[in-house]
């Protein structure tokens, strides 16, 4: 059986021939997402508001994959909680496929940044990554699959039985990808998801998410600290600034897909790409 | 170590009261005192009076309208807390009336709940449920509202609604704290199941007890006392054995942190 999601370190065929010749269908032409004028003030009634998210204005299309990087507290996480529909915007609109987002909008999942908390501490592993799919009306031997198969490609098989709190920081923060992964979302939002893995577990993360977005036709926001990852990663990186908090810089990325971890980090439009999302976020 | 300090302490949980047995038995053979009648035929009564005599159906009355009351309050309880953590709403506008019921102390209801019910177990059970109620229904509403955020968060991106949510989120997520408001609601049920047998009743425990005290048949009596501490002693450990199986999550989760 092969792994719908499939795990780097199984795969012992080159990505070539995973991919057969043309790789993942690029990004539609339509709009996926749609965030207009989006501002957000924590703490309005109070004498000491905070302003998160001064206003920003961003297109996400269909397939599209776009990592937002920016200083730390420069409200990626806001930005982020906003178009989950768990956060009200102070002003502005967010939209899903032309609908305004006002709770979680269907086919979403989300990689939330302080992952630990959200695994659900009384279930095993794997009953946390198939309750998901149990509320939303997929059959037994089905969640089954699928949960096996997301915890494989997180390098977790072992692990399944296990609770939540008696594995590492890593450990859990790839459960929690599992989760999504397994929900087989249309749109992912990830929060800065491998920042507690290790360096050869990242990469094998990077693609495990690079596969699953090619082949189920998945749109991405990845938010992230690494400005190697975002470029590796996406159709265009979004570089905010610090507050008060406005997109700084928009870098297209049209690096060839599939992309591989060690010939894609060796181009000369990789090296290129990466300097200038790291003078952007550097504001230069 | 490790396995030395658990057999000492088994040891102890056992000794102890066995040594007490002991002491009070030779203490109170030896007294000629009409209030302390000697303890191995107090103890030989907890059998032959309570257990498989005469008063058996007292105490099968008492077990039933116990378990009744306290199984209607657990009921209850767990489902007005949800409902009162999740409608907050709802919450704020019966906060008063749920505040003026909680004040009144459950000997005020016993009255009022012979009129209503008369002597039938309704009525006893009326007073056990309105009173075992609150330890629960506090303790739910609690537990729920403090549910991590996160969780809710995560809850409604899966979209886990409804049962769903109930069942597979905030029951487990608060099920600490409410077996925690179970546990007092226990003690509350035995003594309120006595007294409310005290009052237009014809059997049960505390209807035994009170007959004792009037014929000054102190063997029966402390025979009796014996009976509900046993009762007690074997909720608790029930208790221990739920917690065991249900909250290991919770320990291990707390221990890990
Ligand atoms: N609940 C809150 N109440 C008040 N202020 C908040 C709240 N959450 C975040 N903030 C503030 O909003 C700003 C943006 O926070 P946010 O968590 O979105 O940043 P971030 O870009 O995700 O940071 P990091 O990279 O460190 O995760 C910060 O100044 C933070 O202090
Ligand atoms: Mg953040």
């Amino acid at each position: 059986m092969t792994n719908l999601f499939n795990h780097a370190s199984a795969t012992a065929e080159p990505v070539e021939a995973a991919h057969a010749g043309a790789g993942p269908p690029a990004p539609s032409a339509r709009t996926f997402l749609e965030v207009s004028k989006l501002k957000k003030v924590y703490g309005t009634e109070t004498k000491t508001p905070v302003e998160a998210l001064h206003e920003i204005s961003l297109d996400v299309r269909e397939r599209e994959f776009v990592c937002v990087v920016g200083p730390s507290g420069c409200g990626k996480t806001t930005l982020l909680r906003c178009i989950a529909g768990l956060l009200p915007p102070t002003s502005g609109q967010i939209a899903l496929q032309g609908h305004p987002i006002d709770m979680t909008p269907e086919g979403m999942a989300v990689v939330f940044q302080d992952y630990s908390r959200s695994l659900f501490p009384w279930m095993s592993v794997s009953r946390n990554v198939t309750l998901p799919l149990s509320a939303n009306g997929v059959a037994r031997r089905e969640r089954r699959m699928l949960a096996a198969q997301a915890l494989e490609a997180v390098g977790l098989t072992g692990a399944a039985d296990r609770y939540p709190w008696q594995l590492s920081g890593g450990m859990q923060q790839r459960v929690a990808i599992a989760r999504a992964l397994a929900f087989q979302p249309k749109i992912l939002l990830m929060d800065e998801p491998f920042a507690s893995v290790d360096a050869q577990t990242r990469a094998d993360l990077e693609d495990v998410v690079l596969r699953v977005h090619g082949e189920f036709s998945t749109t991405v926001l990845f938010v992230t600290h690494d400005v190697d990852e975002a470029v590796y990663l996406s159709d265009r990186v979004i570089v905010l600034s610090s507050a008060p908090t406005r997109i700084r810089e928009v870098v297209p990325v049209e690096l060839a897909r599939p992309r591989d971890q060690a010939e894609t980090r060796e181009l000369r439009e990789f090296v290129e790409l990466r300097t200038r999302v790291y003078r952007g976020v550097r504001g230069r | 170590m490790r396995r030395r300090q658990r057999w000492l302490g088994t040891v102890a949980e056992i000794g102890t009261p066995a040594a007490l047995v002991v002491v009070v038995a030779i203490w109170s053979t030896g007294t000629a005192s009409f209030f302390f009648p000697p303890l191995p035929s107090i103890l030989e009564s907890v059998w032959t009076l309570w257990l498989a005599g005469p008063y058996r159906g007292d105490v099968e009355a008492s077990a039933l309208r116990g378990l009744a009351g306290f199984g209607v309050a657990t009921v209850l309880g767990i489902s007005l807390g949800i409902a009162l953590a999740t409608l907050p709403r709802i919450a704020r506008a019966v906060h008063p009336v749920l505040e003026f019921l909680r004040a009144m102390p459950p000997p005020v209801l016993v009255p009022f709940a012979l009129t209503l019910f008369g002597i039938a177990n309704s009525g006893k059970i009326f007073i056990i449920v309105a009173t075992a109620i609150w330890p629960i229904l506090l303790n739910t509403t609690d537990g729920v509202r403090s549910v991590d955020p996160l969780v809710l968060d995560t809850s409604q991106v899966y979209r886990l609604n409804g049962w769903r949510r109930i069942w597979s989120v905030l029951l487990p997520a608060a099920s600490p704290q409410i077996l925690t408001g179970m546990r007092t609601a226990t003690s509350i049920t035995i003594i309120v199941t006595i007294v409310s047998e005290l009052v237009g009743s014809f059997d049960g425990i505390g209807y035994q007890l009170l007959r004792a005290q009037r014929t000054y048949g102190m063997v029966e009596m402390w025979s009796g006392v014996i009976i509900l501490g046993l009762a007690g002693y074997l909720i608790s450990v029930i208790f221990m054995v739920i917690d065991h199986k249900m909250l290991s999550w919770f320990h291990g989760a707390r221990g890990s942190r």
